[in-house]
């Protein structure tokens, strides 16, 4: 069952809904790329963005996301400018925190968080038991190895170690 | 240095998301549409599968597919080609969904006439791993030829799942890969993880693993 209307000239792509959402107004030289889109596909919306097209690689959404949360503080707390940003960040994740520092001083370029020095502390990866649930850290690198301190039962459940923490922030 | 405070924050960074994809998770049970994530490699076989999987269920179940892609629309073709709808999210470079891009893709299918809708994810064993979609099952494919260490490379994305398929099996005999030793690393990280051995070319497997979709839609279309 198809029963989606679009342009009768694509036939093929009946029941396809292509859905890219574009800024109202289209796009300039300048503007700063949100993720749904690269102006590169339509030309026809004007000047191509070249260079300042934010590329989407893996550490950008969540380095957006830092931005966002440590911003909103900002102005109830009076903040002129953000100096240091303690995370944590489960070991288990795969993004690199030297790409993150990059992101960051990109995008936080005009703002109060602009030059702010991310602190990135790797938390454990915690692993519970299905024998005995007795609860127990490992290194990445003993993963291949995982099997319970206690009982030795090799089925454990992840507790922790992927997601990313914003502790506190030393501001001025 | 001016007088330097410290201010606590105490977030979570995807406190947001998660919050986007239990929402998402609660609109489906009421809509009584089973939301199935599937997530690979790059070339793993997800759009086979997906073809398959519908030939095998659309008899009994009404179906969608959400496409996602860095750029084109060539999967979301094939499906509608098997007469499916499908719906294209073309992500621009973007690695994986998340929540609010598949919420964007469900705006435009009507759940109250859907039994099953399948997320084709951006082809990347990394970052989907990280990001909840809002998805009530999660499934992975490895196919053989990628090889069995791909557990010891991407735990995370093996304890997300509640189903792998382990696909072109066809090509047992030619690739070097140990079924037995992908098992047993998997379940180790993941005990709860259910594991199917599938050929999308020849078909086989395809019926168990199909017949774990249906259970899993079932649950939710009679719960």
């Amino acid at each position: 069952m198809l029963g989606v209307s679009l342009p009768p000239s694509r036939p093929m792509s009946r029941a396809i809904l292509p859905y890219i959402p574009l800024p109202r107004g289209g796009v300039k030289n300048g503007d700063r790329c949100s993720r749904y889109f690269v102006p590169l596909l339509y030309p026809s919306s004007g000047t191509a963005v070249g260079q300042q097209v934010t590329r989407a690689m893996h550490e950008l959404p969540v380095t957006e996301s830092i931005l966002k949360i440590v911003l909103r503080y900002a102005p109830a707390e009076g903040v002129k400018r953000i100096v240091r940003i303690f995370l944590e960040v489960g070991e288990l994740s795969d993004l690199e925190d030297e790409w993150i520092q990059h992101y960051f001083d990109y995008l936080s370029k005009g703002t109060v968080a602009e030059n702010a020095q991310l602190v990135i502390q790797r938390t454990p990866i915690t692993f519970q038991c299905e024998a005995c649930a007795h609860v127990f850290e490992i290194r990445r690198e003993a993963l291949h190895d995982l099997q319970c301190p206690e009982c030795g039962n090799t089925g454990c459940n992840l507790v922790s170690g992927k997601g990313y923490y914003i502790k506190n922030m030393e501001v001025v | 240095m001016e007088g330097i405070r410290l201010i606590e924050v105490k977030e979570e960074i995807q406190a947001d998301n998660t919050a986007k994809a239990e929402a998402l998770r609660n609109r489906l049970r009421k809509h009584k549409t089973c939301l199935l994530n599937l997530m690979s490699s790059p070339g793993a076989g997800k759009t086979t599968v997906i073809l398959k999987t519908i030939e095998a269920l659309r008899n009994g179940l009404r179906i969608s597919v959400i496409e996602a892609d860095i750029d084109s629309m060539v999967d979301a073709e094939k499906i509608a080609q098997a007469g499916i709808t499908a719906v294209q999210l073309r992500t621009g470079g973007f690695c994986h969904l998340d929540a609010s891009m598949v919420e964007k893709g469900l705006e435009g299918l009507d759940l109250a006439s859907l039994d099953l809708v399948i997320i084709e994810n951006v082809g990347n064993l990394v970052c989907p791993a990280e990001f909840d979609t809002g998805a009530i099952k999660n499934a992975m494919i490895l196919s053989v030829p990628e090889g069995d260490d791909k557990p010891l490379k991407y735990p995370l994305m093996f304890t997300v799942c509640d189903v792998l398929l382990i696909n072109k099996i066809d090509y047992l005999g030619i690739a070097d890969f140990d079924v037995h030793a992908v098992r047993e690393r998997v379940v180790r990280l993941n005990p709860g993880i259910t594991i199917f051995e599938i050929s999308s070319k020849t078909g086989e497997g395809i019926g168990e693993w199909t017949q774990w979709l249906q259970r899993a839609v079932d649950e939710v279309r009679f719960s």
